[in-house]
């Protein structure tokens, strides 16, 4: 089921990609813009549902209600919920979009490893996955899986002479963009919010850049190159609608966010 | 607070899980078939090790490494040379160590940038061992390299070879020639698909598939193809050549047998399962390893002799 639904589908029309351009670079960085395109609509909704919720915590009636059933957290939650109503607020639009792009990006991500088989039983799957008669094995394998100085499916490393070991550029690339990304989105603590949000926001930001560096440095360059796609992509996206914070990673630009209306 | 922090921590964690056992990277690699059998053991690859097990009781000898590493696994099975135990394995490394302790290492080649798919071929005093950086490495049973031959894509087969020319398969769709002493090309030929199972060399013909289901006969001398047939799936695995017939798997379920003089069709059994392995002569026929965890005997003459469920996929 999942097979037929999200893999296959996303398996050709990765390689179908390929065909065209003749790289896999470029394959992967067209595939991964694509799909982001075609699930703006959900990131629209969540960055708006967050932005809503954002709004809902400097609202004076929803600090009344925290305060006042502070020792109550049955009648805390049903006066929030009568306080959705009442505002038009769906607290589950900004989680929504998000769980429903989550198979989606996983499957994007097993389309991608699948696509680079590197060993007989991934090679296996992959001749599995391909539509007969849609693309052609002879013509499609073996991948060119060389871009730029990458061998797209194996760990990256740039070798540069003189120095004796490959340096992770694109590792280096990730953390910095996981890092940027998790850093803009997260709109900047409101005077009197509390601080477990916060702390929680903050140990988000440090530890995604960490995992995401990790799984670059240790799996194939290929997906570390749709690591840095997909940030740069959303980035993007959210500098569409707005709502991104620059002034969390270049203060002096705080001032000129905070007068914005 | 420290149960929100510790929820994010495991999400992380269960996340970084999720994802690496996705890529089907090292470890969790999955053995390529193949064993190495003597009067005594048998040495196979188990992904993260390279076990040996007796022969008469299936007791557990040693395992190496010793303890699994994350950043080792093995595709291949090892290849035995005396008391050295070749061993080929997708951290690039080809390591030779004893095959009665498992434990003292003999040399170590590191000179490979891509994995080793298949296990290594020893002609004479000469190792030539395929890798997916898209060279054939030449070592001597020393570990000393004597040449590497670049093609334009991955070797994953092990070569065949006559004691005079290594035949090497590639993903290139070419099947190549070149010399055992040297290392320099004789031929290349065109077999229009990528090439992953072992070759069959036998009386100077070279018997191949692809992966698209072409079946060659190759002239070892020239490389002209002498016949090809089309088989229903990609060929996996090398062809057995029984009294003048071939017999095969492909990936679709199919036992295919041919005639070996001209390729035609004898037969062609639907065994229902893909078979990615070779088959094993025995006495009164060929067994095969089929992917839904059946062992089938086929007689000579394609008869069914019955089949055997083990657990996992062959």
């Amino acid at each position: 089921m999942w097979d037929t639904i999200i893999i296959k589908p996303f398996i050709n029309l990765l390689l179908w990609i390929y065909m065209m351009v003749g790289n896999f670079g470029v394959a992967i960085i067209l595939f991964t813009t694509l799909t982001r395109v075609i699930l703006y609509p959900l990131t629209a909704k969540q960055i708006k549902g967050a932005q809503a919720m954002q709004e809902l915590q400097k609202n004076k009636r929803y600090l009344d209600i925290q305060e006042k059933y502070k020792g109550d957290k049955e009648k805390l939650a049903q006066e929030q919920m009568k306080l959705y109503q009442e505002l038009k607020i769906n607290p589950l639009s900004s989680c929504l979009p998000t769980l429903l792009q989550f198979p989606i990006i996983i499957g994007l991500y097993q389309a991608l490893i699948q696509s680079i088989a590197s060993a007989p039983l991934d090679l296996l799957k992959l001749t599995r996955h391909i539509y007969p008669g849609f693309l052609n094995i002879p013509e499609l394998i073996p991948l060119n899986t060389q871009f730029l100085w990458m061998e797209l499916g194996q760990p990256e490393r740039l070798y540069i002479p003189g120095i004796s070991f490959g340096i992770p550029i694109l590792t280096i690339v990730v953390v910095i963009t996981t890092f940027i990304s998790s850093k803009v989105i997260a709109p900047p603590p409101q005077p009197g919010a509390n601080d477990q949000g916060a702390m929680m926001t903050k140990m988000m930001n440090l530890y995604m850049p960490i995992l995401m560096g990790w799984l670059s440095y240790t799996l194939s360059a290929g997906l570390a190159l749709y690591f840095v796609v997909s940030n740069v992509i959303q980035i993007l996206q959210y500098a569409i609608t707005g709502k991104i914070y620059w002034g969390n990673i270049f203060p002096w630009l705080k001032k000129t966010e905070i007068k914005k209306p | 607070m420290k149960n929100k922090i510790l929820t994010i921590l495991v999400a992380i964690s269960v996340l970084a899980i999720t994802l690496t056992s996705c890529t089907g990277g090292s470890s969790t690699a999955t053995s390529w078939g193949g064993a190495t059998v003597t009067d005594s053991a048998v040495y196979f690859a188990d992904g993260m090790q390279i076990v040996a097990l007796r022969l008469d009781n299936g007791a557990n000898i040693w395992s190496y490494p010793e303890k699994a590493v994350a950043t080792r696994s093995f595709l291949a099975a090892p290849v035995l040379v005396g008391e050295q135990l070749i061993i080929a394995d997708a951290a690039n490394l080809l390591t030779s160590i004893n095959s009665r302790d498992g434990v003292t290492q003999n040399w170590q080649f590191a000179g490979a940038k891509g994995k080793y798919i298949d296990s290594p071929l020893v002609v004479g005093e000469t190792i030539v061992a395929p890798n997916a950086d898209n060279s054939l490495y030449a070592l001597d049973l020393d570990g000393t390299k004597l040449w590497a031959f670049a093609a334009d894509n991955a070797f994953w087969a092990q070569p065949a070879s006559d004691g005079e020319f290594v035949y090497a398969p590639n993903f290139d769709h070419y099947l190549y020639a070149v010399d055992l002493a040297t290392g320099v090309q004789k031929w290349k030929t065109d077999l229009k698909a990528s090439l992953v199972a072992r070759p069959t060399l036998v009386d100077g013909v070279i018997y191949i598939g692809n992966l698209d289901g072409d079946f060659f006969a190759v002239d070892s001398e020239r490389g002209t193809v002498l016949w090809e047939t089309k088989v229903a799936g990609g060929v996996w695995a090398a062809s057995n050549l029984v009294d003048d017939q071939l017999y095969f798997g492909d990936q679709t379920g199919i036992i295919n047998i041919l005639n070996a003089a001209d390729g035609s069709v004898v037969e062609a059994i639907n065994v229902e399962s893909g078979i990615i392995g070779a088959g094993v002569v025995v006495t009164d026929g060929i067994v095969f390893g089929k992917e839904n965890g059946d062992i089938i005997t086929i007689g000579l003459d394609g008869s069914n002799l019955g089949t055997k469920t083990v657990g996992g996929s062959i």
